[in-house]
């Protein structure tokens, strides 16, 4: 009785494994760009979440970690022929570089809750202007990516294929990481910061060195998505990666899955992903008709699922239980 | 000998002083009782001696070294512990997980962690507990749990900020109790409390603050019959043991 | 650098800095009573800019005879956005509340996006348009009258707070939310009220800047990025910090376009707002504390 649910489950698991290796192959490419948006912004937000809803830091600035590191592998690439993948490790580099700039100062002045917030919202706003008028970044116009045809190594293909697995591939990677730390001492440490910053520090917990690593990561690896963004589209701008509507669309995949879960930015991904293309579809007219629906969304889920989808459905569960 | 030395310590905050000159020492092994009308100054001492707050004036020595400067989180790594008034847990996470998070400031592995604090709910009674959220405790429960994550620190001198507030008078039975158990486990306390009647239970000597100045300091009985005590508590409803 | 731009810059500076004011102030006033951060208001600034618009458009008349209507629209849009949806999550933390206006000003700005498209749209006025000119600078007619009128709806809305039953109960609540409870004041209205006169008038603030300012639905964002910074610069929950810290504002910006190219005139914005959030995030004049 008892092998045979393990060997259910471990059927079960390599069908979700299979499922998920072969699905890209047989999809037409629209839907393969589909499940790449979904695992690109469950990927940023759960980054994003590591600060964000484990740290209780709400930042409203990472566009300045995604642009950082969009604009760091593309510069790199595009002036001194710099591979995409180096790039992307000296954006991440970057990014971290920037989270131990704003941590440091915000942290160290005790700046918490929504005027975090505002301070990152006014940094990557500072970003952004400083890349409008910065002829290396190639101000308004943005730069270019060279095609480059089917390039793995320079980070490019025709294929979506491709990035559909690389986005996979860094996506487990950031769920593993966050798997570990909502298990282990770092759990610990960032949700007691999160809840009780005071009760914290009475127990030995430096608030401040952990608030810290908790952006040098989150911004690591957002960095690492600015890249994979400029390497599928093959283009950025100012607005595009530095403007706050990338932050609020970084941000509203874990609220609505879930902040502090590992699993609520994928959640949130997965509802608000197809939920965009639809409404897009429908709707017509310009591109960002989907916020509309987002930010109805939003204002549903903060008054009615205020743990976002996942902790809605873990009370379901425990009503079910008793 | 460990001890904990309070010198000519003041704190004011714009143009009221909370805190002012106060000296005192505290000897190890020892329960010192704290008490004083609303107001007097203890929860401010309280902030000055674990680092939440900088003081004007004066020093605090554990042992040789002076503690002003230092963060609270580097305080409690000295051997200072605090509990608050108002005991908060950590909501998201289990019992269990509470008292993690004070045990790794000595413990590496997860493992070890665990199992200290296996011995620190155990020792409080919350063993049963272990994982449940922290949300779903009662009162008594969650101060239970605070020491439980207070004394995981290994703290060598334990602040107890009214401890008993709220609890019935036989969870207050209870919880003297634990304190003295805390004791016999050789840890030395400054406990702030309101009721008369316990603290001159719990405390080998008392030092009496009236607005942020020490106007007695002795034994139980002494301080009791201590006419300055007494004319400061006139109006309050305090019954003498 | 010719004192003639200067001074004239330091002028466009102080009239649009009586704007800012405006829109500071009643963000303020949303502030400290409810302690929310209304990311909305910028969308209620844009939507009484379209009011007057297409009043005036069909209507043929002067963006300022709408004023009444965009701000009574706006009234009530802000009570039942505080009555309907903010007041449910009142007990909820605050980051939970910013969430919310944010979710409503995004629903808003990309409502206004679809209906009317990202378009720019500008009212061509004839009667009140044109300029006074005083030696060599030039006090731009409209911009005057805007600053008059945001000027008055700033003091009116100060009597208001002081003067009158309701603005005490306002201020009542901003200082003591229990107290005020205990005391039978209705919050749930008083909140209600509060954002809705809020919303008034920076849906007034809208309408008076048409006919100098380019219509379109993301031009609220930066009003309210901007408003923020001179509440938290002004001090939150000082209306005069406010007032005053947008005329700073408002005269720093414009040095800013006259001193450094185009759009970096938001640097010195965003970087006081970072200095003071650090260094001093009470505000020059801020009474709560941070």
């Amino acid at each position: 009785m008892f092998k045979k649910s393990i060997a259910n489950s471990l059927f079960l698991w390599f069908g979700l494994i299979l499922i998920v290796i072969l699905l890209p192959f047989f999809l037409p490419p629209y839907f393969i760009h589909v499940l790449v948006m979904i695992l690109f912004y469950a990927y940023l937000g759960t980054s994003w979440n590591i600060l964000g809803g484990y740290a209780g830091q709400f930042s409203f600035g990472h566009a300045a970690f995604f642009g950082i590191g969009a604009y760091a592998s593309t510069l790199a690439f595009v002036n001194w022929g710099i591979s995409p993948w180096l790039g992307m490790i000296l954006g991440g580099l970057l990014g971290m570089l920037l989270g131990l700039l704003i941590g440091s100062l915000c942290f160290h002045y005790g700046l918490r809750g929504p005027y975090f917030a505002l301070a990152t919202l006014a940094f990557s706003e500072l970003l952004r202007l400083i890349s409008l008028n910065l002829d290396l970044t190639g101000k308004a116009m943005g730069i270019l990516i060279p095609l480059k045809g089917n390039a793995p190594f320079s980070f490019q293909h025709e294929s979506k294929i491709f990035y559909y697995f690389v986005i996979l591939l860094m996506f487990i990677g950031v769920l593993w990481i966050t798997r570990c730390i909502d298990k282990g001492k770092f759990g610990d440490y960032f949700t007691a910061i999160r809840e009780d910053e005071d009760s914290a520090e009475a127990i030995g917990v430096d608030t401040f060195a952990y608030k810290l690593l908790a952006i040098l990561i989150s911004g690591f690896l957002t960095a690492l998505g600015g890249t994979f963004y400029a390497q599928y589209f093959l283009y950025i701008d100012p607005a595009i990666t530095f403007g706050v509507g990338n932050s609020i669309e970084i941000f509203l995949r874990p609220i609505v899955g879930g902040m502090g879960t590992v699993y609520g930015p994928l959640i949130g991904a997965s509802v608000l992903g197809p939920l965009g293309e639809v409404t897009r579809g429908l709707l017509g007219g310009y591109q960002g008709v989907h916020l509309m629906i987002y930010g109805a969304i939003l204002v549903s889920v903060i008054i009615f699922l205020p743990n976002g989808i996942y902790g809605w459905l873990r009370s379901l569960k425990k009503k079910h239980r008793d | 000998m460990r001890f904990l030395k309070i010198e000519n310590l003041s704190k004011s905050f714009g143009g009221l002083t909370a805190v002012n000159h106060v000296t005192f020492q505290v000897e190890q092994g020892e329960i010192m009782g704290l008490i004083g009308p609303n107001g007097s100054g203890k929860t401010t001492l309280f902030n000055l001696i674990s680092g939440f707050l900088a003081p004007d004036k004066g020093n605090i020595y554990l042992g040789e070294k002076s503690l002003v400067g230092l963060r609270p989180h580097q305080i409690c790594k000295r051997g200072i512990g605090r509990t608050f008034q108002i005991a908060k847990p950590f909501s998201h996470l289990s019992v269990m997980r509470n008292v993690r998070t004070a045990v790794f400031n000595w413990e590496r592995t997860i493992s070890g962690a665990n199992r200290e604090s296996e011995g620190l709910l155990k020792f409080v009674g919350l063993w049963s507990k272990r994982n449940e959220s922290a949300s779903s405790l009662t009162l008594m429960e969650r101060k239970r749990l605070e020491l439980a994550r207070s004394l995981g620190t290994h703290p060598k001198f334990l602040l107890l900020d009214e401890v008993m507030a709220g609890l019935t008078p036989v969870e207050q039975q209870k919880m003297i109790e634990l304190v003295k158990k805390i004791r016999e486990g050789g840890i030395t306390l400054i406990v702030i409390e309101h009721t008369m009647q316990i603290i001159m239970t719990l405390s080998d000597r008392i030092v009496v603050l009236c607005f942020g100045e020490i106007i007695a300091e002795g034994p139980p009985q002494a301080v009791a019959q201590d006419p300055n005590v007494i004319k400061s508590y006139l109006g309050e409803k305090y019954r003498f043991a | 650098m010719d004192t003639n731009i200067l001074v004239q810059a330091i002028i466009s500076g102080l009239l649009m800095g009586g704007i800012y004011a405006l829109v500071a102030v009643s963000l303020n006033l949303i502030f400290g009573v409810m302690k929310i951060i209304n990311f909305a208001h910028g969308a209620f600034m844009m939507l009484g800019m379209y009011v007057t618009y297409w009043v005036s458009v069909f209507l043929d008349i002067h963006p300022y005879l709408s004023l009444l209507l965009s701000m009574s629209v706006l009234f009530v849009v802000g009570f039942l956005i505080q009555y309907g949806l903010i007041n449910r999550i009142i007990e909820a933390p605050e980051h939970n509340q910013l969430l919310l206006t944010l979710g409503v000003a995004l629903f808003l700005e990309n409502l206004a996006l679809f209906l009317w498209t990202p378009n720019y749209r500008m009212i061509k006025v004839t009667t009140f348009a044109g300029a006074v000119h005083v030696g060599k600078v030039m006090f731009s007619t409209p911009r005057m009258i805007a600053f008059g009128a945001a000027l008055t709806m700033t003091l009116l809305l100060y009597l208001f707070l002081t003067k009158t039953d309701s603005g005490k109960a306002i201020r009542a609540i901003s200082q003591d939310r229990e107290g005020a409870h205990v005391i039978g004041i209705n919050l749930k209205m008083i909140y209600s009220l509060a954002f809705g006169i809020g919303s008034a008038c920076v849906a007034a603030a809208g309408t008076m800047i048409t006919p100098f300012f380019y219509i379109t639905p993301t031009v609220g964002l930066v009003f309210v990025i901007t408003a923020f910074v001179i509440v938290v610069l002004g001090g939150l929950g000082s209306f005069w910090g406010a007032f005053f810290g947008a005329l700073i504002v408002g005269v720093a910006e414009s040095l800013g376009e006259v001193l450094l190219s185009g759009s970096l005139k938001q640097v010195p914005i965003y970087s006081i707002f970072i200095l003071t959030l650090l260094f001093r995030p009470k505000g020059l004049f801020g009474k709560r504390h941070v």
